[in-house]
């Protein structure tokens, strides 16, 4: 009777990890939509702005609205008081770096603020042909401030 | 060879301001049947609770085999309570598991010994109570004297020199109590054991007891063998062992005048 | 007045020595844990009694909670045209609090009050007692597999309840009323991130369950041994779980908050 009992036991208690097990995949890999299982390489690109408007750590790096890599960190650079954005992106392609231009972006009308990155010409036998870690994109456009935005308005209605 | 088993020195229990025992001295001889009697509350269960350190006296020293009880930690005591067996009045079954279980539970516990010598071990101390047949049973489908014996051959799994027991003939037949009697005495003399017997069944236990301990309120009121007690010329002595209303054993629990409390304002709780 | 300092002072007194007590018997569970040995059957039973057994008012919640979120979600959003939002709305509260604090809520109602009622019963038919007097440490034996079972289970349990939850409303949003499956997860996807918000959640769980566990033991352990005074602790376990897990769930909450 009782090793019975214990045996019931055990595999009730399996089944109740095993649930748990399987929900926890659903969880990471149909909630959180992890594709992967294994880090992506990633190099690391800075940028500066002068406003950054609501731009936030985790915001999406795109090109063409295809998402390539996130904002890894926000800093206030000392010596210009500009923003130095760090981008981490994932090693998949290669950007072109000639005159490359990184925008700040919002999403819809109201909504959150991500970069947009417009590759550069293509030089593959210039000196630096493509993006790589470390690089400075230089030409930068900074988010638009409504306020800003409101102030022309009124600026050139009361011309 | 040392013939005390227990030295009880000086030993004070007190909670508060309520003292159960102060300054105790007993001596308890080596394998023997030591019956403990006394009125309720003249704190019997608690001198057996202090003997296994269930509780713990407020002074004095306890000494078991030359070893200073008081002293030891918890973790040394643990290995001490191995040497004793406690039979309680409630049995103190475990309830979720089976007769069998239940007596296994402590070897199981306490060696690495392969299963079928569990059994062996397990059926043997079952035979010596008579219910080997029984193994199978859970607590609650024993009757109160099955259950009596299943708590005694637990008690005994780990082959104890001392055996407590705490009130174990109560509420028990006529002939369940002899099988008792006869199991008790039996196994104390075989087993060479010593057995510390706290009944109120004088008649019973003075039959089997060797030395008898009378405690009323928190003191020993006379102590010898069986029959010295029972033909004692001590007023209170003779007045428990016989049974009888009159005597010196008060039977009111000290009050103000009834008069006051009938006619004049009672106190409010 | 004097009367009124000297009850103070002795409340305090009380207080500050059920918190000694009570610290030091939760000492006492993490460094005996390294006694236990053998006897893992005990723990699976224990696991299977608090966590298996659970299955039941959790799934069923679970479903419940996710439904009426939904719901809810549906009939705010639609005014702001952000029905998009509808799936990160639902994965995110789910796994960030509705999971661990409502699972942790139902737990401390179902396994903890059980737990309370029978240690106390144990304690009050001197089984502990009986246990300590064949040199068995009853904290060892009965308290410690039932505080790894119970952190073990409950985040078992909070796991499956976000899944089911989420399920639930996804369930409703894509068959009932029609909303397109493929945006529901394209956006969710993209709001749920499993270091920050799984993680996170799973975490939150566990100190729930350290916690309940811990309070459920020590009443069930410390409770006047009457039938009075059992139901009294299963209350004040149920009660002061409950405020106990609201109360570190803002706590964290407050920690996590900068990830979120």
């Amino acid at each position: 009777m009782l090793k019975q009992r214990q045996e019931w036991i055990y595999s009730a208690v399996g089944l109740f990890v095993v649930l748990s097990g399987l929900a926890l995949v659903f969880l990471i890999f149909q909630v959180s939509g992890v594709k992967y299982v294994h880090k992506m390489k990633t190099y690391d690109v800075y940028a500066n702005f002068n406003d950054i408007g609501g731009l936030r750590v985790h915001a999406p790096v795109t090109i063409s609205g295809v998402r390539i890599g996130e904002v890894a960190s926000i800093r206030l650079d000392p010596n210009a008081l500009s923003a130095k954005v760090t981008l981490r992106l994932e090693r998949s392609q290669q950007i072109p770096f000639d005159d490359i231009n990184a925008r700040i972006l919002t999403e819809g009308l109201l909504g959150a603020n991500y970069i947009s990155i417009i590759p550069g010409f293509d030089n593959p036998n210039g000196e630096h042909p493509f993006l790589s870690s470390g690089d400075m994109i230089a030409k930068t456009q900074d988010a638009m401030i409504l306020e800003n935005l409101i102030g022309q308005l009124l600026f050139n209605a009361k011309k | 060879m040392n013939k005390t088993l227990i030295d009880i020195q000086q030993v004070t229990l007190s909670y508060g301001e309520k003292h159960i025992f102060s300054n105790l001295n007993i001596q308890i001889p080596k394998g023997k049947i030591i019956a403990i009697l006394g009125p309720s509350g003249c704190g019997k269960t608690s001198f057996l609770r202090l003997i296994s350190q269930l509780i713990f006296a407020t002074e004095g020293h306890i000494y078991f085999e030359g070893t200073d009880l008081t002293s030891l930690s918890e973790a040394k005591m643990q290995d001490f309570r191995r040497k004793m067996g406690f039979m309680f009045q409630s049995n103190a079954l475990f309830t979720d598991l089976n007769v069998y279980e239940n007596i296994a539970y402590p070897i199981r516990v306490h060696s690495n010994l392969p299963e079928d010598l569990i059994r062996s071990i397990t059926l043997m101390k079952l035979h010596m109570v008579g219910l080997r047949g029984a193994y199978l049973k859970m607590p609650h489908e024993l009757s109160g004297g099955m259950a009596r014996r299943v708590a005694l051959a637990r008690s005994l799994a780990l082959d104890p020199c001392l055996m407590l027991y705490d009130e174990p003939f109560t509420g028990q037949d006529p002939i369940g109590m002899r099988v008792l009697l006869n199991l008790v005495k039996r196994f104390n003399d075989c087993l060479n054991m010593t057995s510390i017997i706290v009944s109120h069944d004088v008649d019973e236990v003075c039959q089997i007891a060797d030395y008898v301990i009378l405690f009323e309120a928190g003191q020993i009121l006379a102590q010898g063998t069986p029959d010295e007690l029972k033909n004692s010329e001590h007023v209170k002595v003779n007045q428990f062992m016989k049974g009888r209303l009159e005597g010196e054993m008060p039977f009111h629990y000290p009050a103000q005048s009834y008069y006051k409390d009938l006619l004049d304002e009672p106190v409010a709780p | 007045m004097n009367l009124l300092l000297r009850n103070l002072g002795f409340r305090v007194i009380q207080w500050l020595n059920f918190i000694g007590r009570s610290g030091y018997f939760f000492v006492q569970m993490v460094v005996k844990s390294s006694w236990y040995r053998g006897f893992t059957q005990d723990v699976y039973k224990q696991i299977y009694q608090l966590g298996f057994q659970s299955l039941g008012i959790i799934t069923v919640s679970a479903l419940f909670i996710g439904l009426v979120l939904s719901l809810q979600g549906i009939h705010t959003l639609e005014k702001f045209g952000a029905l998009s939002q509808l799936g990160p709305m639902i994965a995110l509260s789910i796994l960030r609090e509705m999971g661990p604090v409502i699972s942790a809520l139902l737990f401390s109602g179902r396994a903890c009050s059980a737990l309370t009622a029978e240690i106390g019963l144990l304690k009050a038919s001197d089984q502990l007692d009986a246990l300590k007097m064949m040199g068995i440490d009853p904290i060892v034996r009965v308290i410690i597999p039932r505080f790894w079972s119970g952190v073990i289970g409950l985040p078992l349990l909070n796991i499956l309840f976000c899944a089911v939850a989420i399920v639930g409303g996804y369930w409703y949003c894509t068959h009932q009323m029609m909303l397109d499956s493929g945006m529901f997860w394209a956006n969710t996807q993209n709001a749920v991130s499993w270091e920050l918000d799984i993680k996170n959640g799973i975490i939150k769980s566990i100190v729930f369950a350290v916690l309940l566990l811990w309070i459920a033991l020590y009443q069930g352990l410390n409770c006047t041994p009457t039938a009075n005074g059992i139901s009294k602790a299963t209350t004040r376990t149920v009660v002061l779980g409950a405020l106990c897990v609201l109360g570190s769930d803002f706590i964290l909450t407050a920690l996590m908050i900068g990830d979120w």
